[in-house]
């Protein structure tokens, strides 16, 4: 780059520091927001992933039983007859200690030797071999997370007691599991002990699972060997069936970057490009005493890089902060409702890192080559001329809307298309708004023309030259005024889906929860056929609905079984009116119910057969309908209680919904329920409203990250649009002056700065009302119904709608205000005699 | 025998920028209607002689009366509306709003004196043929060649019938016929409209159709004897 | 010998734990193996006169035990093939709790399985280890029988032989039945094996050291029906380990004529021979010749440093024995034979070629190089 021009680029920001800061504060604000909330969502995927895969590790797939648990031999014929080397036992479940009764820990039995493969076991165990021999052959020993030794105050050689189904067993510490590589990660850890003693602490002959290492031949292989009594399941089906809710969570974090994302591109091309165009003038009299277009180019280029880069940086370390607080909102929320211990902040990779490095100075790049470009091209005379820019930013902003056209028809093709692809629909969700955003500054312009009498009438000449302003300065505002669209359409749609998701997770509850006493047990024959009798005739008792709960693998990766014999008030479901007599046909034995999260990911349709393991093999059952399942797992069958005993010959019952007649007193219904059932421990009694209460507020509670989120991703951006608006604002000292010396009041300068941004911030956040509807249908018609099968329906509730509109239009008015201040201090003399 | 007052009567003024002093004991009286010229070198204080007239900008010391109202006293709401009523200015550098068309920019100060939209447009286009400009109404300031940006300037600064024009070297940015004819149309529409006309320039020419000519040397205004 | 080689392994990770001499994975399934607990159990002090077949099985009341067969073998068209098929046998408790659950287990075994394929240039080697729980690994007297999942040695005849080899894993299968030509040959003095200057620091030693072999094997998609010589080697004891010894050379060596020598020089950290290195000289007619430190004279001739771990082993050797006359000179039919499994260590069929008094020696054997 040439001294000179280099030497007039400086002086230029040292003579308008303001115009450095902002130009920087835009760009590092764009990078923040991408990077902090790319680095939550990547904190809260590996912190899901970890505290998974430590169950499972490097394991493919898992052979589970169809009743339950599955017999040792099965385990021994796999690996003497088969030759299995790959094959690891597993045997888990949850416990309670004596000394934290209030939670629950997960327990896990392993083979140490088979380990090695499966869960880098080794790296669990302390350095000595002593612990080892002990853990596998003295009985009762087991390894404790460390956490838990810190929490508890334990030590190696501690004696800690494990209560399991009553009985209380007394085990000793004789090393802590390892927490170093897994705790950097952000995951927890289980108690640790051998498979005998877990045999023998958890008073069972079986084991839970096998955990397998399979290629898919070998999968297949196993699949044809017809081992009865177990299904093998993909480890990854499973995985995912762990928690439903996580992945809802997650996937909203996704939208949330991707949107982080747009909005920051969308500020720092704002901000940089307007760093360049206001200095257009300067470069068509470069170009006119000859300074060639390539000169031009790169030093306007160097420049950008240079700025770009202080920016980026500055935006990397803001983003990394942002990060830290987002991050630990992630994983509270992920502590608290998905696992049961704490889960620690993750580091994060530096890959994250480099995106916001590539974002925020590529963007810096690209925005300002593109008016560059074009002042480097045009004639020198052209490039000084202002009005020449405007119209051809006047164009350029019609084409853009006219480019929306095909993007949009690209994004309804995307989006029409009857793929199940998530990735499709997030990629239709992007072109939506990249071509909503493009019609952002054709609209504004058409806004401010429709307002402009109006803004005359209130403000008088200032109104109407506010909304004139608005559209004669499209080059220094369209960009900033789509961003600001984009971000806050992004508050609403983001703000629409939770809430009409929360409300249909409430009418589902209303649905479901149709008794008014709810029995559950996890214990075998806790609650006797003669208890249900007896509740059923005892006084203020209108009747019972009984049902079995279990988990039954199936080809198509492990579903919820819920058999189930009805109540005075039906089955508690709500059923898809697809198919008619559903529930008839049900009530009859003709076939089962599935949940929609099952027949959507299994692409079933009514009239489709299922087939179940029974103890008489795989038998097809014919599916009548869907119903609403907002529950945690990969998919629920529905059938009668007969129908189940019949085919699985399982007595148990492990729920009770009892409905009490409304004129009875409750509390001595209540009281001669407990009576029937004795001092059962393992039973829980819970009213439907605490039922209801608790899943709202693990719903809640799992959003209230994403509403922490949105608004934060908001301010951001909020903040960001503010800088670009101010530096648009403070741009036009001298025309203020010459009005100024027109006579027009320093009141009314300072209400014809504030009434044009704050026309842009109401441009905008009408706009993006539209805008975040659409947003929202697409996040409940699409994304959500590709995650997940949910079906709900969109609630317009004016909240999310109103805030936005209240942040786009707070967001210009803040803008305003210091420009208007200082438009209304400046000596208007000087601004006259600089030229 | 009516008392006529001076339109502007500048009585003692001091006026420093810090230690720099660019006015001082500079006492001006203008009446009604007159042509007065300043002259003086570049820098010399011609600008800041009409900003404190206009009231952009405030005296060290001394008194200005503009229309009968003493600037000193007025706030800068007052201000405004005196400039707005009152005054025209025109530029060295026309100054023209570059995003309002030529219309636009001489309907802008009777927009801003609320007169009704008809009127302003009515009036603006008589001023554009009255200036020759018609047809170009429509025309961004940069569409248009320097003295036709300078005659719209003058149409502004006159379109809503101020009594005083303020004239900061309008033809300092011109060619010499172009300035010719500039000087020539200020001449005769403020002499028309009988408003007075007060131009800082550092041109000779347009002395032989001033009433009166000033001088800025050093920092003493005084009248020059023609 | 491979007791000392697990020995040896502690040593090795608290001295060389940044070498990465031992692979991360399992390191402290062979830590428990061979370090503690052994309270209770027997140990190797007086002579024994062997008694077979029972001695053939495992003694539980000793904490390790081991069953160990290597060979050569080739097809008819003479294409080289080395095998290596071991058990180990580990005791975690010398009085073990009674256990309800049927996976309780008091037992832990090892196996290494591996192949050279000297034409194909190819090294495969294996291992795994279980419990001796749920009849997923175990030994037996009556037929004798030792298994570790489907890997099995089974013997059919009156006195063990014939010995039926089954070894199986993704690349390599070995089927291998295997005839003793000569009764077993007891090393050390009087089946005593001792390894350094404690008491009870010994095992109980003996080979079976000509081997008929025929049967078959596979590398990847190819098998081979072959044929060879073979070796087994068994020991068992309860020690722990002389702290000065780094490693050590073992060679169990085939020659032409029906003679078989075993010998094995333990190193000490300043890299000198331990006074309790030795071997024996197997006669034809299956008389032995003990060999002490002095008779033996070892010599390096070439290194060979492994790509993968970075280790360097003398691969190449000048072994005399000059009581006897004998010079020989012992290469690997594959410098690549390093054993990268839990424990580390180089174990390869090698040739043999020299002398004795004029008289041309050739043969194959095995070699085991340790703590390098």
């Amino acid at each position: 780059m040439n001294r000179l021009l280099g030497s007039a680029a400086t002086r230029f920001y040292l003579k308008r520091p303001w115009q450095l800061f902002l130009a920087i504060t835009g760009i590092s604000l764009g990078v923040a927001v991408y990077v902090g909330v790319d680095l939550a969502n990547d904190s809260a995927r590996r912190a899901f992933e970890l505290s998974a895969s430590l169950i499972t590790g490097q394991t493919t797939h898992h052979l589970v039983g169809v009743g339950g648990d599955i017999p040792n031999s099965l385990y021994q014929d796999l690996r003497l007859k088969h030759g299995l080397q790959l094959a690891a036992p597993i045997i888990e479940d949850e416990i309670r200690l004596t000394q934290a009764p209030s939670r629950e820990f997960t327990v896990i039995g392993i083979d140490p030797l088979k380990e090695p493969s499966f869960r880098g076991f080794s790296s669990f165990v302390p350095g000595d071999g002593t612990t080892l021999r002990q853990l596998i052959a003295e009985p009762a020993t087991i390894l404790a997370p460390e956490s838990l030794m810190l929490e508890l105050g334990l030590q190696v050689g501690s004696e800690l007691d494990l209560i399991f189904e009553n009985t209380q067993k007394t085990v000793q510490i004789i090393g802590p599991v390892t927490e170093i590589s897994l705790a950097e990660e952000g995951a927890t850890t289980p108690i640790v002990m051998d498979i005998a003693t877990a045999q023998e602490l958890l008073d069972r002959k079986t084991i839970s699972r096998i955990d397998l290492i399979l290629s898919d031949i070998e999968a297949e292989k196993i699949s044809s060997l017809g081992l009865s009594g177990v299904v093998l399941v993909n480890a990854n089906d499973r995985n995912s069936s762990f928690d439903e809710l996580a992945r809802a969570f997650r996937i909203n974090l996704t939208a949330l970057s991707l949107l982080a994302l747009l909005v920051g591109i969308f500020l720092i091309y704002a901000t940089m490009s307007f760093a360049v165009i206001q200095r257009r003038k300067t470069f068509g009299v470069l170009r006119a005493i000859g300074v060639s277009r390539n000169q031009l180019l790169m030093g306007i280029l160097v420049e950008a890089f240079l700025i770009g880069s202080i920016a980026t940086i500055l935006g990397l370390l803001l983003g990394h902060q942002l990060a830290k607080i987002l991050v630990d909102l992630v994983l509270q929320t992920v502590g608290d409702f998905y696992f049961r211990s704490n889960v620690a902040a993750a580091n994060p990779p530096p890959w994250l890192y480099a995106k916001g490095l590539v974002l925020g100075l590529g963007t810096s790049l690209l925005a300002a080559a593109a008016p560059a470009l074009d002042a480097a091209r045009t004639s020198p005379h052209a490039a000084m001329s202002r009005s020449a820019l405007e119209r051809s930013a006047l164009k350029l902003t019609d084409r853009a809307a006219l480019f929306s056209i095909p993007i949009m028809a690209a994004a309804l093709a995307l989006l029409g298309l009857s793929t199940r692809s998530l990735f499709v629909g997030f990629a239709g969700l992007f072109f939506i708004i990249a071509a909503s955003a493009l019609l952002v500054p054709t609209t504004t312009r058409i806004f401010a023309k429709v307002v402009e009498p109006i803004f005359e009438y209130i403000f008088g000449i200032a109104g109407s030259l506010a909304a004139r302003g608005v559209s004669t300065s499209l080059s220094r505002t369209g960009v900033a005024t789509a961003a600001l669209s984009v971000a806050v359409a992004t508050v609403i749609g983001i703000g629409l889906m939770v809430n009409s998701f929360r409300i249909s997770v409430e009418e589902w509850l209303s649905g479901t929860l149709t008794a008014d006493i709810y029995l559950s047990t996890e214990a075998d024959n806790a609650i006797t056929t003669s208890q249900i009798e007896a509740i059923n005739i005892s006084p203020g008792v209108l009747g019972t609905s009984v049902t079995r709960f279990t988990r039954i693998p199936t080809e198509i990766g492990e579903v919820s079984l819920r058999a189930q014999m009805p109540g005075p008030q039906g089955w508690g479901v709500t059923v898809n009116d697809q198919v008619p007599q559903a529930i008839e046909k049900l009530g009859s034995n003709q076939g089962i119910l599935i949940s929609e999260p099952l027949a959507f990911r299994r692409n079933l349709t009514p009239g489709d057969e299922l087939y179940l393991p029974t103890i008489q093999g795989q038998k097809p059952f014919i599916i009548l309908g869907f119903f609403r399942d907002y529950n945690t797992n990969v998919g629920t069958v529905l059938m009668p209680l007969e129908m189940y005993r019949t085919y699985w010959q399982d007595e148990m019952v492990n729920g009770v919904g009892i409905y009490i007649n409304p004129r009875a007193d409750r509390n001595n219904t209540v009281s001669g329920i407990r009576g029937i059932l004795g001092n059962n421990s393992t039973i829980r009694m819970r009213s439907n409203d605490f039922i209801r209460e608790r899943s709202l507020s693990i719903f809640d509670q799992t959003f209230k990250i994403t509403e922490v989120l949105r608004i934060l991703a908001g301010l951001v951006a909020f903040l960001g649009l503010a800088s670009a608006l101010m530096s648009i604002e403070l741009e036009r000292g001298r025309e203020v002056a010459v009005l100024r010396a027109m006579g027009i009041a320093p009141r009314q300068i300072g209400i014809l700065t504030l009434s044009q941004t704050t026309l842009l911030g109401l441009a905008s956040g009408l706009f993006a009302m539209p805008l975040g509807i659409i947003m929202a249908g697409l996040l409940i018609f699409v994304i959500n119904l590709r995650s997940f099968g949910w079906s709900m329906n969109l609630e317009l509730s004016s909240q999310p709608l109103l805030l936005g509109l209240l942040l786009a239009v707070t967001a210009s008015i803040l803008a305003g205000i210091y420009p208007a201040m200082r438009a209304v201090k400046s000596g208007v003399a000087t601004q006259l005699r600089d030229e | 025998m009516i008392h006529v007052e001076n339109q502007i009567e500048l009585v003692n003024i001091q006026k420093n920028y810090g230690p720099h002093v660019v006015l001082s004991n500079c006492d001006l009286s203008v009446r009604n209607g007159e042509f007065v010229v300043v002259v003086g070198r570049s820098g010399s204080g011609k600008s800041t002689l009409l900003n404190l007239i206009g009231g952009l900008e405030q005296p060290t010391d001394g008194t200005i009366k503009v229309s009968g109202n003493s600037l000193t006293n007025l706030n800068e709401e007052e201000l405004s509306r005196l400039r707005r009523q009152k005054l025209g200015f025109v530029f060295q550098f026309f100054n023209l709003i570059p995003t309002l068309t030529a219309l636009e920019n001489i309907r802008l100060p009777m927009a801003l004196n609320r007169i009704n939209k008809k009127e302003t447009i009515e009036r603006a286009l008589s001023l554009l043929e009255e200036f020759g400009l018609s047809g170009f109404d429509q025309r961004f300031p940069e569409e248009l060649s320097g003295g036709e940006q300078q005659r719209v300037a003058i149409a502004r600064a006159l379109a809503h019938k101020p009594d005083i024009i303020l004239a900061d070297e309008p033809t300092g940015n011109l060619d010499l016929d172009t300035a010719n004819e500039v000087l020539e149309l200020l001449n005769r529409t403020c002499r028309q409209r009988g408003t007075t006309l007060i131009m800082a320039t550092h041109s000779k020419k347009v002395i032989g159709l001033a009433d009166r000519v000033f001088s800025i040397h050093g920092s003493d205004l005084n009248e020059a004897i023609m | 010998m491979k007791n000392i080689l697990l020995l040896s392994v502690v040593i090795l990770m608290a001295c060389s734990e940044s070498k990465k001499t031992i692979s991360a994975q399992g390191s402290n399934a062979t830590q428990f193996l061979s370090e503690s607990g052994t309270d209770g159990y027997k140990r190797v002090i007086t002579q024994r006169m062997f008694d077979f077949p029972a001695d053939h099985s495992s003694h539980d009341n000793y904490q390790n035990e081991w069953w160990y067969f290597t060979g050569n073998l080739e097809t008819t068209e003479e294409r080289h093939f080395g095998f290596e098929l071991t058990f180990f046998r580990f005791g975690l408790d010398s009085t073990p709790a009674p256990r309800q659950s049927q996976w309780g287990a008091n037992q832990v075994w090892m196996g290494h399985f591996a192949v050279t394929d000297t034409e194909g240039e190819k090294f495969i080697a294996v291992e795994r280890f279980s419990r001796q729980a749920l009849n997923l690994a175990g030994s037996q007297m009556d037929p004798f029988r030792i298994w570790l999942e489907d890997w099995s040695v089974l013997g059919n005849g009156q006195n063990i032989s014939p010995l039926i080899l089954n070894a199986s894993s993704d690349r390599i299968t070995l089927d291998l039945t295997l005839e003793a030509q000569k009764p077993p040959v007891s090393h050390g003095n009087g089946g005593v094996d001792q390894k350094g200057p404690e008491e009870g620091n010994a095992s109980y030693y003996y080979s079976l050291s000509n081997l008929n072999a025929t049967g078959a094997l596979r590398v990847d998609d190819t098998s081979f029906d072959v044929t060879g010589l073979a070796w087994m080697d068994r020991e068992w004891g309860t020690s722990s380990l002389s702290p000065d010894i780094a490693g050590w050379d073992w060679f169990g060596l085939q020659l032409s004529d029906g003679r078989e020598i075993m010998y094995y020089r333990l190193r000490t950290d300043d890299l000198q021979s331990s006074p309790y290195s030795g071997g024996s000289i197997v006669l034809h007619n299956g008389g032995r010749i003990s060999l002490s430190m002095n008779d033996v004279v070892l010599e390096p001739l070439e290194y060979w440093t492994s790509p993968e771990t970075s280790a360097t082993y003398p691969i190449s050797w000048k072994m005399s024995i000059p009581r006897e006359g004998i010079e020989l000179t012992i290469q690997p039919y594959l410098n690549e034979q390093e054993l990268n499994l839990t424990v580390r260590y180089w174990e390869g069929a090698v040739q043999v070629n020299g002398n004795q008094a004029g008289k041309t020696l050739t043969g194959n054997g095995y070699a085991e190089l340790t703590g390098y």
